[in-house]
């Protein structure tokens, strides 16, 4: 009876490091796979056809158009429809919650300068609640706030000219749902001209 | 009974845990090698294998990923067919799509191989200017 319930006990306690092995590894697999969706998503966005034969790989930027491309390319590579503010994912994508998602243009002369940006997620959205210059540099920092508060700063980025930054914030459910949901925070930045 | 299960159990976990683990490499692999010939601009097919073997051995490498590069299988295709004797040029959509047979996984998990398709465009850079 006593190696019945120690046998029961040890199967308790590896499946409880197991579920949270497995866990670890969803939320890094799902960050990985949404930081490369945007980054795809975005280098697509951040060009235009031009096929007139004479400025071919030139032309001004159209934030709408470049918004187009990305959002179609988050489609064709991740199954994320946007839905009005967020992304809403189908079945063939990773994530299976909805993901916030904004997108910004930065001009020459902002890219000069450094930033300070928050962003908030509201409900399926995200928010730019601040955007603060802190000097020269071209340095961008960036973080965004939970719904429950919290805040998550995003690696920092240089700017070396006009620029288009998108950021993403999503949240998984986890095997163990007593820890919370995963929380998939992404930035990602793409220089349009040189 | 139990007795029989604790060794089973945990090497359930790890295979799983190891599943998450290679397909995350793989889809970051694929990623990067999407972007990689994108940015070529134009792309002869009789490179295209060359080019792929290179990135992809190089990236397991240079990132220390626990991958083998010769089991990748690597397609690059047009976007409405095969590719065709043509070569890839500037704004052509192409897809790459990459086979990696499923890690060691304990009998009763029958996981699939993992499948991974991306959409990329040969895009010369830079396109935009600032207005």
């Amino acid at each position: 009876m006593p190696v019945v319930l120690l046998s029961l006990f040890i199967l308790l306690f590896s499946s409880i490091i197991g579920v949270n092995h497995v866990d670890t590894a969803l939320a890094a697999s799902s960050q990985t796979w949404l930081q490369d969706q945007v980054d795809l998503a975005l280098y697509h966005a951040s060009i235009v056809p031009v096929k007139d034969g004479l400025n071919e790989g030139i032309k001004e930027i159209q934030l709408n158009e470049a918004l187009d491309r990305f959002y179609d390319r988050l489609k064709q590579n991740g199954d994320l429809s946007k839905n009005s503010t967020f992304l809403q994912p189908g079945p063939k994508s990773k994530v299976k919650r909805p993901v916030a998602v904004y997108v910004d243009h930065i001009s020459l002369e902002d890219s000069q300068k450094s930033w300070d940006v928050t962003y908030t997620v509201n409900g399926h959205t995200l928010v730019q609640t601040s955007r603060t210059q802190a000097g020269t540099g071209g340095e961008l920092r960036a973080k965004i706030i939970t719904p429950e508060g919290e805040m998550l700063p995003l690696p920092p980025k240089q700017l070396h000219g006009p620029a288009l930054v998108a950021v993403a914030y999503g949240e998984e459910e986890k095997l163990n749902r007593y820890t919370g949901p995963t929380r998939i925070p992404v930035i990602s930045i793409q220089h349009i001209s040189n | 009974m139990s007795l029989l299960l604790l060794p089973i159990v945990p090497a359930g976990f790890a295979s799983v845990h190891k599943y998450i683990q290679v397909q995350n490499d793989v889809f970051h692999v694929t990623a990067g090698l999407t972007t990689y010939l994108s940015k070529r601009g134009t792309l002869q097919l009789n490179e295209v294998d060359r080019l792929v073997q290179e990135f992809v051995q190089e990236e397991v490498t240079s990132q220390a990923l626990p991958l083998e590069p010769d089991r990748f299988s690597v397609r690059v295709t047009r976007e409405n067919g095969s590719l065709s004797d043509e070569e890839l040029t500037a704004y052509d959509t192409f897809q790459v799509a990459v086979d990696y047979p499923r890690p060691w996984m304990v009998s009763w998990l029958q996981a699939p191989d993992i499948h991974v398709e991306l959409t990329g465009t040969m895009e010369p850079v830079p396109h935009y200017k600032e207005g």
